[in-house]
């Protein structure tokens, strides 16, 4: 069990869509309904009435940026340790009556956030309710499950991290970029750190962190805001609230010089080159610019069309592929990317010019007023496919609550969209593409004979 | 490949329906087994036949403004591909968007963008699949991009090299990834001479002989109406579709292409084969011959492989392995089933020091089931689950179109999904002993282990990769 993301919300590309003009009218798009039980527990509810399904999650507002020096990897470890009994259920007995009752139950750790979820037919709500409250208040892992799943934990650094060159590399990029934030380190831990996690240290996390004033229950599918919240209050109302940590986390100071990092290795496959900017998010930094880092996003690096597309890729140029992404979620700062990886004969290094051309371009002349208006439509049609799932909103709201944002950000986002201008755009690209706060790494293979 | 677009009111033209008969209208539904709910929770599903002849199944489900299509191609996978142009099948489907009747590459690609419709095709072993997802109101352009995408491609110069290079660049990056080397490996050992031995998306070498001529021989040879399946999921009216079938696809071949390869049955020693890299976790890809799709003990195989490695937690590969010993962060298995060859594969990645435990537990537990059978709690459990979540399998548009172009293929019958909880519910542990009696042979299972394991010796050569 036990996904985790690594990389900063990619949320805003998922569901940042919406509408065209009329957008206004659509603003109830997806109906969310919000209540707070006494004891602090956020609830939203985004019927869907397709099919008899829900999706059922609980989100924590702790991640591994919440980690003490020394415990990394402690809140991802917790999340698997969540699997491993109560003082009423034996270890691994959760997802087996979850799976009985023909239910897909899972777990994700991210920087920001922990969370739950079960799919399940939506008349076994309140079975999964039931477990989730237990898990919240009851944990109970055995000694020697808490061993066996520290081992679970270093196979899985080795599988995502250890064993790949990219993943590594990628790890290197934070470390050097975030020079005093704890984005720098890796949400899975450093593996050194995760061979001296013990049992006592999950359960010090889980009672500073798991209660419910400092989670959010988000439930989608066949089911109404009454229904929920009757099952919430029986469940997760009577666990008492508790006194949740403040989330002080260091920031960054000012960036004076571009950082570079490079990692060759015979099992690359191709060369690349990724540059990440420092940037703000809608709750970090200048956030005035995270709308307008989207639209810039789409602009430079998405779709066939995209400056770097036609200038990188297109009629002979020197790169298989190259694109921008930013992603505006993160409650701490984000990074603005642009990424190129060369052709056959072609270098890294030409990527580069090339990249750098285009950006200097972009700051030198600004950018077209049909070409962001062209993004803006894209972007706003492709947020009604949100719709079309019951798991995409759960995650969706889930993801933007536990970090503080609210269900009228969400809605109103596709009218904020379209509210960005030349201008914004502008403003916000001078204001972030800075090769002094920037970090760029270079991934290459080593060929043997 | 996929691209997406805008604007609402840019030629969003009119859907044109033209009267349509409807052969078929089947309301579906069945009592689930873990509650009194339809088994596949989506509307009824309509199998409709235009002016033209041209046959689709249906779900109308004018809740969300999205329509998605997903159409495929007999004979058209790269199974298909001729002896030393493997990649041929792959290299047409990427090229399929780059450029058709009157657009260009980048002003068809562009067409789709501003309207966010996603059009793309991908190469499977044995068909070309097209998959298309709209905004409702761009339907008509969205069909009309894939009418020209399927009965006028360009194959113009810039966007072969380009896409060329690009795949190169994937064939490249795939023989350092461990996963990629074990499968391909294992494939290549398992079918040495048949075209499911050979790499889908071919060879630096096959890859630079395909000229546009040959892009342009698959083209008008391969994708035709022969053997042609076509899904659709969303806000359309099967009157609507009707019209719209005859445009896109009207025009095509009637088709009738000959070759049907022999089955293939992988066969050989089992044992393990070492690729050495210097990585710290050993990958592993395991498997053995399985069972057709075809075949009555399907059903109750696809059973025991959920209670051997398919369902993740509780399955035995995982309890086993990961954990009661924390040896892997995954392990399963699944039944792969090819046209005219069926296949059980598995994989786990366990650090080089204990990768040699994992291996003997796979064959402890193909072993032990094989003699002992499994238990009917286990049976028990698998049969509420794979019965119980069968709806969660339809969660979007594109998921049940997807369900709808998988049971066409199969030919399993329009009402499939009525009768498939039935007949997971009628599988007894008798037939499960059976099926292991039959298929689980622990002296067959071929492991491919890319890594530095320690303590495991390799009995068999890995075969000569094709540079």
């Amino acid at each position: 069990m036990c996904r985790i993301r690594p990389v900063l919300g990619q949320l805003a590309l998922v569901l940042a869509v919406c509408l065209g003009p009329s957008w206004a009218a659509a603003a109830a798009l997806f109906n969310a309904e919000r209540a707070t039980l006494p004891n602090g527990l956020e609830i939203v509810v985004i019927p869907n009435h397709r099919a008899p399904l829900v999706a059922h999650m609980v989100w924590y507002k702790v991640g591994s940026a919440d980690e003490r020096p020394g415990k990394t990897g402690i809140a991802h470890f917790l999340e698997h340790l969540m699997f491993k009994g109560t003082s009423t259920l034996a270890a691994g007995e959760f997802a087996r009556v979850i799976s009985r009752n023909g239910g897909q139950d899972n777990a994700f750790t991210s920087y920001d956030y922990t969370g739950f979820y079960q799919d399940i037919a939506a008349d076994r709500l309140e079975l999964v309710m039931r477990l989730e409250a237990d898990r919240m208040a009851n944990l109970k892992p055995a000694e020697a499950e808490v061993r066996s799943e520290r081992d679970v934990i270093l196979e899985e650094r080795r599988s995502r991290v250890d064993n790949s060159p990219a993943a590594l590399l990628h790890e290197e990029k934070s470390n050097a970029l975030f020079l005093n934030h704890p984005y720098r380190m890796p949400v899975i831990g450093w593996a050194h750190e995760m061979q001296g996690l013990t049992r006592e240290d999950a359960l010090d996390f889980y009672r500073r962190y798991y209660m419910p004033n400092n989670a959010v229950l988000v439930v989608a599918g066949d089911v109404t805001m009454a229904e929920v919240r009757r099952l919430a209050e029986k469940y997760y109302g009577v666990i008492p609230a508790g006194s949740v940590p403040e989330r002080s986390w260091t920031s960054e100071p000012p960036h004076q010089a571009a950082k570079r990092v490079s990692l060759t290795s015979p099992l690359v496959g191709n060369a690349s080159l990724s540059r990440s900017y420092l940037a703000p998010s809608y709750q970090n930094g200048p956030s005035e610019h995270a709308y307008a880092l989207q639209v810039l996003a789409e602009v430079l690096g998405s779709g066939p069309t995209s400056r770097l597309e036609r200038a990188l890729v297109r009629d002979g140029g020197a790169a298989t592929r190259a694109g921008a992404g930013y992603a505006p979620d993160p409650i701490g700062p984000s990074t603005f990317d642009v990424y190129a990886s060369p052709r056959e004969g072609r270098t890294v290094e030409e990527c580069e010019a090339a990249i750098d051309q285009v950006l200097a371009r972009l700051l030198a002349d600004g950018v077209e007023a049909d070409e962001v208006e062209r993004a803006k439509l894209r972007m706003q049609a492709s947020y009604l496919y949100a719709l079309d799932s019951t798991r995409g909103p759960a995650r969706l709201f889930g993801e933007a609550l536990v970090r503080g944002r609210t269900i009228a950000d969400i809605e109103a986002w596709p009218e904020r969209i379209a509210k960005v201008t030349r201008e914004d755009v502008e403003r916000a690209a001078r204001a972030v593409i800075r090769l002094e706060s920037s970090v760029t790494g270079v991934l290459l293979p080593k060929r043997t004979s | 490949m996929s691209t997406s677009i805008p604007p609402a009111g840019a030629g969003a033209g009119t859907a044109p329906p033209a009267s349509a008969r409807l052969i078929l209208c089947l309301a579906l539904f069945v009592a689930g087994l873990v509650s009194a709910q339809p088994a596949h929770a989506f509307a009824p599903i309509q199998q409709i036949a235009s002016p033209g002849g041209i046959v689709a199944w249906l779900v109308e489900d004018h809740s969300v403004p999205i329509v998605t299509l997903e159409a495929s191609f007999a004979g058209s996978g790269s199974a298909a591909d001729p002896q030393g142009k493997e990649g041929l099948a792959n290299l047409t489907a990427e090229l399929l968007t780059e450029g058709a009747g009157p657009y260009d590459s980048a002003s068809f690609q562009t067409r789709l963008d501003d309207r966010a419709i996603s059009l793309g095709f991908s190469a499977g072993a044995e068909r070309l699949h097209a998959a298309l997802r709209t905004l409702s109101r761009d339907r008509a352009i969205a069909f009309e991009m894939l009418r020209f995408a399927l009965t006028e491609p360009r194959f113009d110069a810039e966007p072969i090299e380009r896409v060329r290079a690009q795949i190169l660049a994937q064939v490249q990056r795939s023989r350092q990834d461990p996963r990629a080397i074990a499968n391909r490996v294992w494939y290549s050992a398992a079918f040495p001479g048949h075209s499911y031995g050979r790499p889908g998306r071919g060879t630096a070498t096959s890859i630079g002989r395909i000229q546009r001529e040959d892009l342009l021989g698959f083209a008008a040879e391969r994708i035709d109406r022969g053997g042609l399946i076509v899904s659709v999921v969303g806000d359309i009216t099967a009157a609507e579709l009707a019209g719209l079938l005859d445009q896109t696809f009207g025009r095509l071949a009637s088709g009738a292409k000959a070759d049907d390869p022999k089955p293939a049955i992988a066969s050989g020693p089992g044992g393990i084969m070492v690729v050495p890299r210097a990585i710290p976790q050993s990958v592993v890809t395991f498997g053995q011959p399985g069972i057709l799709r075809s075949d009555p003990d399907f059903i109750p195989a696809f059973v025991l492989n959920h209670i051997i490695g398919g369902g993740g937690f509780g399955a035995r590969l995982m309890t086993e392995i990961r954990e009661k010993r924390g040896l892997a962060y995954g392990a399963n298995s699944s039944l792969v089933a090819f046209r005219l060859s069926g296949l059980w594969m598995g994989s786990v990645a366990t650090q080089n020091g204990r990768v040699a435990q994992s291996i003997d537990l796979v064959r402890q537990i193909w072993r032990e089931v094989r003699e002992n059978g499994v238990t009917a709690e286990e049976l028990a459990d698998a049969k509420t689950y794979l019965i119980g979540s069968y709806p969660l399998r339809f969660d979007s548009s594109r998921a049940i179109a997807g369900a709808l172009a998988q049971v066409q293929e199969d030919n399993l019958g329009i009402d499939y999904f009525d009768r498939r909880n039935a007949l997971i519910e009628r599988v007894s542990l008798d037939d499960l002993r059976r099926v292991a009696r039959r298929l689980m042979d622990p002296e067959a299972l071929v492991f491919v282990v890319v890594g530095q394991p320690s303590g495991l010796e390799p009995t068999r050569p890995v075969p000569d990769q094709p540079s």
